[in-house]
């Protein structure tokens, strides 16, 4: 089952800024296209960019490309331009097979039409007979978990219900290529679990195109990883951690700190003393010491405070935390500035980009004095990079 | 096997395969029957669900319009000389096939655009949204024909075997008017004003056409009806009905074909510009 599904050789799309401009060009392309004008000239026009420049895939059945970049890169245009609802502006999209898009799965469904009705309007345009919707209805209505709600029309079905009726449909319709572009944000916790299974038994018989800005999904089901930035191609390659990496570094991540709380204290300097910087970056090696070093400024009715670091990753999600609470240290507010040493120990992280938060609570984690979120961004560099966050050095021994 | 279709798209998709290129779009009407068949039922089903009087608002407007006009006629406060049917039979008939026409074109105009983000998120036979749209009107049709119907009996006019003869005639009106509404579909996609000005332009159409008045025998009048492509089946349905036999036979051979053309031009325009103008709408 070896055969290539969907060959796309240096394929460009242009878009325009401005609407009226767009309709101009459009009737003009138009008139050319139905008096059967070659296009040769492909320069852009006043107003226009390019959505999409030279990009090149080759996707075989069973293979999963993830398509990463930010808002705006070009990804839902690539998958708009495979599924054929847009033509390219030069360079070729083959397809082999029949398209399924997991792309706002809602789409066609009539809100006065029952969940049963639709199914069947919804099945007949993805291509299905009567016969095929008739003889998978009830593995589709099964998958929805909708049995209860079927005969009622859809527009009282709430979103989540609406999501799952349009993925259970997709997925049955048996595609050759599926297009996934942010559909599963919507489900809840143990219906994404089961569209993720679902997509898991899809890939076997089908090339599947991802659109995440979920990493640890792209990390989980991908094969292979294309970052886009601004239409170009940024990094194509079977290494999936590595495409991620390329895109968190694409991805400028200046969230400049912010500070909240009562603001009686203040947070002079912080720096990573084992670190060394790298174009205005500190670098941490992975696995050694991580060494913070805080001068900060408490007010003075104050007398003990408590600190928490944290260290967070570009998605803003906190991994790890360290708090003077818990290892019974007490910080007596008895200077004008206090400089405090931490040692969190041998840090593990998987190489990328890290930011630290800083905050001061009031003695026995009480009211937050300070909140520095997000104050010191820094490097990890090592070797070990894996689909975990954490990469912990082990002993291994045979028995 | 089905499912093992290749499909390659390029910026000059249209150049590269000539001729050949109709054949590909009878094979995708062809497979996209059950389609058009399923969003027709779709369209129809779903139109009268929240009404009571449901489809008693088919006849309830041109009813109601014939009989204001006939009402004005008895007063001679507007003269439309003599029709060759009574009059309330001959316009009922005249505004049913006339509805016919002009609600196809609307239905299909709005076709692409009530189909909202259908169009730029699903790639499927996008003809199937323009066709099956015609549902309506041709459901709507057939009841106003019962109306009709009942007020032929109720008027006493007799009717001859010509009358099995009339689809025919029907069937270059749908085609035509099938046609424009392709082009117009795509129109109204790029420029939402499409529809408000077919609607001003149905309006005069209607009065420019023999609906509501006998065909036209003074000067200026006979050449705007000859050149109007829609009275020479208006006036030979009435006479296949009454007579069974044509007018104007030259003229409707003219009307039929240009029908064709209408439709065959308006069908490929829409299959080129809707992947042009979709990524614009």
């Amino acid at each position: 089952m070896n055969e290539t599904v969907i060959s796309i050789d240096k394929l460009c799309k242009k878009y325009c800024r401005d609407l009226k401009h767009s309709m101009l060009y459009g009737i003009q392309d138009l008139a050319l296209e139905i008096f059967g004008v070659e296009k040769k000239n492909q320069k852009l026009r006043n107003d226009e960019f390019w959505a999409l420049n030279g990009i090149s895939i080759e996707l075989k059945k069973g293979d999963v490309l993830g398509i990463l970049g930010a808002n705006g890169s070009g990804k839902s245009t690539l998958l708009k331009l495979i599924s054929g609802i847009f033509y390219p502006d030069s360079g070729t999209v083959k397809t082999q097979g029949k398209v399924g898009e997991l792309i706002e799965v809602g789409a066609g469904f009539h809100p006065m039409l029952t969940g049963k009705e639709n199914i069947y309007v919804k099945g007949a345009i993805l291509g299905l007979t009567k016969k095929e919707i008739d003889s998978k209805f009830d593995e589709i209505v099964e998958f929805s978990e909708l049995d209860e709600f079927i005969n009622t029309p859809v527009k009282y079905y709430s979103t989540g219900m609406h999501m799952r009726l349009g993925f259970s449909i997709i997925a049955y319709s048996n595609p050759d290529i599926l297009l996934i572009d942010e559909v599963l944000s919507v489900g809840d916790v143990n219906f994404r679990a089961k569209c993720f299974n679902k997509i898991t038994d899809l890939i076997a018989s089908s090339g599947v195109v991802f659109v995440s800005h979920n990493m640890a999904d792209v990390a989980r089901i991908c094969t292979s990883v294309m970052v886009l930035n601004r239409g170009e191609c940024k990094y194509y390659d079977q290494n999936v951690l590595q495409g991620i990496n390329c895109y968190y570094e694409e991805s400028c991540f200046d969230e400049s700190p912010s500070v909240s709380g009562s603001g009686k204290a203040e947070l002079k300097s912080i720096d990573i003393r084992s670190g060394y910087n790298i174009n205005s970056m500190t670098v941490q090696n992975q696995l050694d010491d991580l060494i913070i070093e805080i001068l900060f400024n408490i007010d003075n009715d104050i007398s003990r405070v408590e600190i928490v670091v944290t260290i967070i990753n570009l998605e803003q999600q906190n991994i790890i935390q360290s708090n003077s609470h818990f290892d019974d240290i007490i910080l007596d507010n008895d200077l004008e500035d206090l400089r405090l040493m931490v040692n969190m120990g041998s840090i593990c992280l998987n190489p990328g980009v890290y930011g630290i938060t800083l905050s001061f609570h009031r003695e026995g984690r009480g009211e937050i004095l300070a909140k520095f979120s997000n104050c010191l961004q820094f490097r990890i560099k090592g070797d070990r990079l894996g689909h975990a966050q954490l990469q912990t050095p082990a002993q291994w021994k045979l028995n | 096997m089905k499912n093992s279709e290749e499909k390659t798209y390029t910026n000059n998709i249209n150049k590269t395969h000539g001729f050949g290129i109709w054949v590909l779009m009878f094979s995708e009407l062809y497979t996209a029957k059950e389609l058009i068949l399923i969003l027709a039922k779709r369209n129809v089903s779903v139109k009268y669900r929240q009404s009571i009087l449901s489809y008693l608002w088919i006849i309830i407007p041109p009813v109601f319009a014939v009989i204001v006009f006939s009402y004005l006629t008895n007063l001679r406060i507007i003269n439309v000389g003599d029709t060759p049917i009574p009059y309330l039979s001959y316009a009922l008939l005249n505004i049913s096939i006339w509805l016919l026409f002009a609600n196809i074109l609307i239905s299909s105009t709005k076709s692409l655009v009530d189909a909202g983000n259908l169009v730029t998120r699903v790639n499927f036979p996008k003809v199937a949204l323009v066709i099956s749209s015609i549902s309506d009107a041709l459901l709507e049709f057939l009841i106003r024909l019962i109306a009709v119907a009942i007020v032929f009996v109720i008027e006493k006019v007799s009717f001859g075997w010509g009358i099995i003869f009339t689809p025919l005639l029907l069937m270059p009106l749908v085609l035509m008017s099938l046609g424009l509404g392709f082009i117009l579909s795509i129109m109204n996609l790029l420029i939402r004003d499409t529809l408000n000005i077919l609607g001003i332009v149905l309006t005069m159409g209607m009065f420019l056409t023999p609906v509501l008045y006998p065909p036209p025998t003074m000067e200026p009048f006979i050449y705007i009806n000859m050149i109007n492509p829609i009275s020479p089946f208006l006036e030979n349905i009435h006479s296949l009905l009454i007579t069974g036999t044509l007018v104007n036979t030259p003229l409707l051979v003219v009307s039929a074909s240009l029908s064709l053309l209408v439709f065959l031009v308006g069908w490929r325009i829409f299959n080129i510009s809707l992947p042009r103008i979709s990524e614009r709408a």
